[in-house]
């Protein structure tokens, strides 16, 4: 049970006593007429279905939640709208109506309570299927439920349009909590936690997003502080710095921390007298932890108490188990050490001003020595000291130490960045041959490799390779990963005469062999939310033709430079041409891997302009004899 | 189009990989058949795990609904010396319902976990399960379970009472030694030394080699409902049994029913199945008996929604209720399944639909879907054996396939070139049989949705989508779309040209399986396209030659391509494509492969724009 939920009993139990009813502004049943009547949602003419009105209010007696819902069903395939699934911390009271118009009147079908499914109740959560009746096009849907406390977020913004949507929040004298807010679409403040929105757009998933939960319209709650004047007082999330303290004082963390990490004594104590610069030990630690334990597929901040049984007999655990042991392990080995608790991206972002723990799902370890830092993560099998998954580059992480703490940076100082080669040969049967070598790094290695271990060895991974070809031909590939495991050098030939077109006269090449599957990415029009390319990385890739003796140049794709205004993306095309050979390297850069949808345009034609570079050809002329 | 619940025991199938992950070194397999109520399964393997990719091997995956109960699991893990490790039981398994936000069941998924990952290990497992309140099926006996697993010994022991008969089917396996004594009979398959085999051949060719046991009771007891799989006609009667009630519809029904005055059947039907459609949508609540009792027609016909047994019953009665007869059909529904096996009587089927039979012709309605037109069923359950469902004489029956005039993709499109080789592109599409059934939940979602599917459609590097436009015929399996796109580079440039490929949109393989890799194609549908193209050259660009293409045609399909000069700045693409229905591995698939390839390279082809006069 985590602190909240704990809390959240207490509360219940000092509160309750108290009774006593509030009146919704908006009646459930009281349909307006044109409610009924309308075909269409005008703001939206495409909605299946839209929320003509959604309110959550917490109440203060008994420390509620209600929310009424009414749904107007627009199409056959929005009467999928009428399956709804409720996921609840608490049974509570539903009531849930269909609403035809039938003959100039309306009519309630009632769902029954018999009728409202309940399932796969674990801790602290209770879902409801409920399948409203006989529900047709022009239907409305209402529903009305409670339960206690707070729900952990309320969306604004839904897959379908929104007419109006209000949440009052009464405030206590005995706790004080926090709203964060997420997505752009404007609220009207009606002072205090209480806001209203209207006419919001469905919500729309583009691709290269890195959360939907940072972009979608909607608010979270988090407790900061409980204070009832001579029974209780706690404070917990009005700063980072109470964050982490209440961490390192959490069961599930701190204590663990402390006092149930035993079984690595030994170890620590092998690594400590060992006469070696901390870079060897850090090594040392890190791999003692990847080899006794592998990740299980959990995240999240907290371990057990079976961390030591997760780590000597099973060999597998969490997130938390993972990290948490290796900085234990580090630490008592006499390095500094502490854990750095972050959010990944498809958690979202943490923001630094509004300090919140269930923001947090993940944990790694820094090491601080000399005038030097270094971030480790032992929980994917590839990673080494010093590089982090690509999922948790989300901006800072919070360091957390026994009181205080500070930001890190998640990203690397170094970008992954990509050194090709490839030459270009043709043979005297005008067969046209290329070699190519590839230098792949850091996060582009970590993609390279994960793809990799599906086929295990070069044979396979160049079966598959080719699969993906079109008109060209891979052969004799190998791969040779670096000893430090962050680079590999690919080598491999490609036959890629059937894409030679030869006019007689005059041959016809496309020299761009590393770029046949290039696209634009961004195709729609306009962009909502930011563009997440991942990491910040490059590419410089050199093309040597070599000039068989029965060719001319005829013509080559002119030089060209290419950046936006504020320089995070960049390209450069170079031509050179000697007796023997002829040189084209090209670079992109991009060295900030987010870009705002309003630069998004800007991107896009970047992009394009890209692409039509790399569309220009290279002619020959053939000598005459 | 949704399925019903199906009761089976879940297949492991392997993941993909290389090497060897698993040694199964014995598995154990007893079935104890006391009588029609009551059968009892145990098992008991121990496997060693040899790395990540086999880990799933070292699950206990198991199932429980309202009649199967897993009594028993107890887990040892070895360590990589022997060492005994870990012993779980019972209270470390979890419950799992898998269930959809639309679905209501009671079957839960039983999985206990070894929770251990120091490579290599072994795991052994027992478990036993017991079917109290009868049985419908029994378990498919695959003691090779997947790709990239050796079994060192395996045994099928089945025990059952000398007048218990079972339906039984085996493939690339001989007959079991038989053991009797005065009450009982035992069958025993014993198989040893199975290799691994990798993953570089299709799962179909794999599935298709494997030695399996395929078993049946003859009599059963589901419930409290006596069946026989004596024959396909005694299954038949057993179903039709169970969803056999007089039902009454409401008086809202009845009213639209009693106003329909045609006496044309095929219209009827066609205003009753809309009615349907427009009333009803796919939940699926079956719990207990459900699994193949419908829900009553009332039921529907108050709620507004049910299953694909209660939308068929529902369908059905009001057919009834204005004389026309109708017929359940039994599937193994999906676009992709494997058919059924009609060699052995048993209860391979996990979806119902109706067909209304007339004298030279039937028509099939699908309940659940709310998009289809009467009288179109789709892939969901097209060229596959059923069962057709007649008090008396319920028989399989092969539904027809959806062929090549069918299955219809008909492109005209007009391109308008500039002398970069960005083009603006108006495309009319017509979209028939499964070409209609791809793009037809685009009716169901909003302008957005639909955009953002459109932009995966085409291959072009850099494109827009200026406009675009969808609208399906009334009535008929047959959508029209029309796009307008600006294409960036659609054509590649070259000192004073501009080529352009004749593929201009992507033509093939994204309609059937095509794994170079594992020399297995499969071509469910046979399909045709047939296009036209007008290219519109820009002022200023000719071309020299205009490709000639060679057509051919051969069993697996032809292919024609004639590109024409029309003299006034426009040239005209003609093709026609027309692949024919097959299964092709090994050999076959390298004949097969030659015939697609010969069509890619023509597709290659260019067609070359000079500037200049």
């Amino acid at each position: 049970m985590t602190i909240n939920k704990l809390l959240i009993c207490f509360i219940i139990q000092i509160a309750s006593g108290f009774c006593f009813a509030q009146k919704s502004i908006h009646k459930f049943g009281r349909i307006p007429l044109e409610e009924m009547e309308m075909t269409v949602y005008e703001k939206d003419s495409s909605a299946s279905a839209v929320v003509l009105l959604k309110t959550g209010e917490f109440r203060l007696d008994p420390y509620k939640f209600y929310v009424h819902k009414r749904i107007k069903i627009l199409t056959q395939s929005g009467t999928d709208y009428a399956n709804i699934t409720l996921r609840v911390p608490s049974k509570g009271n539903i009531k849930a109506s269909t609403f035809n118009l039938e003959n100039g009147e309306i009519v309630e079908y009632k769902l029954k309570r018999s009728e409202m499914y309940e399932e796969e109740i674990t801790d602290g959560l209770i879902v409801y299927k409920l399948f409203l009746p006989n529900v047709k096009v022009g239907s409305v849907v209402e529903l009305e439920y409670s339960h206690n406390w707070l729900p952990f977020d309320w969306n604004f913004q839904e897959l379908i349009p929104v007419k109006y949507n209000e949440l009052l929040i009464n405030k206590s004298n005995y706790f004080i909590f926090d709203v964060s807010h997420y997505g752009s679409h404007r609220l009207k403040s009606l002072g205090g936690y209480h806001w209203e929105g209207r006419d919001i757009p469905a919500f729309k998933h583009e691709p290269m997003t890195s959360s939907i939960k940072n972009y979608m319209r909607r608010v979270e709650f988090e407790l900061e502080e409980i204070s009832i004047p001579g029974v209780y007082y706690e404070e917990f999330t009005t700063s980072w710095d109470k964050v982490g303290e209440s961490l390192m004082e959490s069961s599930g963390f701190g204590v663990i921390l402390r006092s149930n990490t035993g079984f690595l004594n030994e170890k620590a104590k092998e690594l400590k007298s060992l006469e070696a610069p901390p870079e060897e030990k850090i090594r040392l630690a890190y791999e003692y932890v990847r080899n006794n334990i592998e990740w299980n597929g959990e995240d999240g901040i907290y371990t057990s108490s079976q961390i030591k049984k997760r780590f000597t007999s099973d060999h597998a655990g969490s997130v938390a188990d993972i990290n948490l042991s290796l900085i234990a392990l580090l630490q008592k080995s006499g390095l500094s050490t502490y854990p750095v608790v972050l959010s990944t991206k498809e958690n979202g972002l943490l923001k630094k001003y509004k300090p919140s723990l269930n923001k947090l799902n993940h944990v790694i370890a820094i090491v601080l020595y000399g005038d030097k830092e270094i971030l480790l993560d032992a929980s994917s099998k590839d990673l080494i000291p010093g590089v982090l998954d690509p999922k948790c580059l989300n901006g800072d992480g919070w360091l957390v130490e026994e009181k205080g703490g500070r930001w890190v940076p998640l990203h690397p100082k170094s970008d992954s960045f990509e050194k090709s080669f490839a030459q270009i040969t043709f043979s005297a049967e005008e067969e046209c041959t290329v070699g190519v070598v590839r230098n792949l790094n850091m996060f582009d290695y970590l993609g390279w490799k994960e793809n990799y271990d599906k086929y295990e060895n070069d044979g396979k991974y160049l079966r598959a390779f080719n699969e993906e070809l079109e008109d060209v031909e891979v052969f004799e590939y190998s791969s040779k990963i670096s000893e430090d495991k962050l680079r590999v050098r690919e080598m491999y030939k490609m036959d890629i005469t059937p894409t030679v077109e030869d006019l007689g006269d005059e041959l016809i090449l496309n020299p761009f062999v590393f770029s046949y599957d290039l696209e634009n990415p961004f195709k729609s029009e306009e962009r909502s939310s930011p563009v997440d390319l991942g990491y910040k990385y490059g590419v410089d890739r050199r093309i040597m033709i070599k000039l068989p003796e029965n060719l001319t140049v005829h013509k080559v794709p002119e030089p060209v430079n290419i950046a936006s205004e504020d320089q995070k993306v960049f390209f450069k095309f170079d031509v050179l041409q000697s007796d023997m050979t002829l040189n084209l390297n090209y670079q992109l850069i991009v060295t900030d891997p987010i870009i705002n949808s309003r630069d998004y345009p800007v991107f896009k034609v970047f992009y394009s302009l890209l692409i039509d570079k790399l569309n220009e050809s290279v002619t020959f002329k053939k000598k005459t004899e | 189009m949704r399925r019903f619940l199906f009761i089976t025991i879940i297949l492991v199938i392997g993941s993909s990989g290389f090497g060897q992950h698993a040694t199964i070194n014995s598995w154990d397999t007893e079935i104890i058949i006391e009588d029609t109520k009551t059968l009892i399964m145990k098992e008991s393997m121990s496997v060693t795990i040899h790395k990540e990719e086999g880990y799933h091997y070292a699950l206990f995956q198991g199932y429980e609904d309202e009649f199967t109960r897993v009594t028993k699991i107890s887990m040892l893990v070895f360590d990589q010396s022997g060492k005994k490790v870990k012993k779980l039981g019972r209270s470390n398994s979890r419950n799992w319902n898998l269930n959809q936000s639309y679905e209501i069941d009671d079957l839960e998924m039983v999985i206990l976990d070894p929770e251990y990952q120091k490579y290599p290990f072994t795991v052994e497992i027992v478990s036993e399960m017991r079917m109290t309140k009868g049985f419908l099926n029994l378990p498919t006996w695959t003691p090779r379970p997947g790709f990239n697993v050796e079994v060192t010994e395996a045994s099928l022991k089945l025990q059952k009472p000398i007048d218990f008969e079972l339906n039984r089917l085996y493939e690339n396996i001989t007959e079991p030694d038989v053991d009797k004594d005065e009450e009982n009979e035992t069958w025993i398959w014993r198989l040893n030394e199975l290799e691994s085999v990798d993953d570089d051949i299709s799962y179909t060719q794999f599935y298709k080699e494997q030695p399996k046991v395929l078993l049946g009771p003859t009599e059963f007891v589901y419930g409290t409902y006596p069946g026989s799989f004596d024959s396909w006609s005694s299954f038949g009667d057993w179903y039709l049994k169970l969803n056999n009630d007089d039902y009454e519809l409401g008086s809202e029904t009845k009213e639209f029913l009693s106003g329909l005055e045609s006496t044309n059947e095929n219209l009827l039907i066609s205003e009753i199945f809309k009615y349907m459609q427009n009333k009803t949508r796919y939940i699926s609540i079956q719990l207990g008996i459900g699994g193949y009792q419908s829900l009553p027609a009332e039921f529907v016909d108050t709620k507004g929604y049910g299953d694909c047994k209660a939308l068929s019953t529902y369908m059905k009665c009001m057919l009834d209720a204005k004389g026309i007869k109708s017929n359940y059909i039994l599937v193994q529904a999906g676009k992709n399944a494997r058919d059924i096996q009609p060699e052995i009587i048993s209860n391979q089927f996990n979806h119902v639909f109706l067909g209304v039979p007339f004298e030279n012709d039937t028509v099939f309605l699908e309940c659940t879907s709310q998009q289809m037109p009467s009288g179109f069923t789709g892939t969901f359950t097209d060229d596959r054996n059923v069962l057709w469902i007649d008090n008396g004489n319920s028989k399989i029956i092969r539904m027809p396939s959806l062929d090549a005039a069918a299955n219809q993709l008909v492109r005209n499109s007009v391109l308008k070139m500039d002398k970069h080789g960005n083009a603006l592109v108006s495309l009319d599409q017509e979209r028939s049989g499964m070409f209609y059934e791809d793009v037809s939940f685009l009716k169901s979602v909003n302008e957005k949705q639909q955009e953002s599917y459109l932009y995966n459609q085409f291959e072009f590097k850099d494109f827009t989508i200026n406009n675009f436009l969808y609208e399906d015929i009334e009535g008929e399996p047959t959508y029209n779309c029309s796009y307008e796109l600006a294409v960036n580079n659609l054509a590649r440039r070259a000192s004073d040209k501009l080529l352009l490929p004749v593929g201009i949109f992507p033509s093939l393989d994204r309609y059937f399986t095509y794994n170079k890799y594992k020399k297995f194609s499969e071509v469910r549908r046979a399909f045709s396209i047939d296009e036209k193209i007008k290219i519109e050259l820009p002022q200023g660009l000719h071309t020299v030659k205009i490709p000639q293409i060679e057509s051919f045609e051969s069993p697996y399909g032809s292919y024609e391509c004639e590109l024409r000069d029309l003299a006034d700045g426009t040239i005209e693409i003609i093709r026609h494509i027309k692949i024919n229905k097959g299964t092709f591995m090994n050999e076959g698939f390298t004949n097969f492969n030659a015939f697609v390839e010969s069509i890619k390279k023509a597709e290659r082809t260019k067609l070359i724009l000079v500037s200049g006069t």
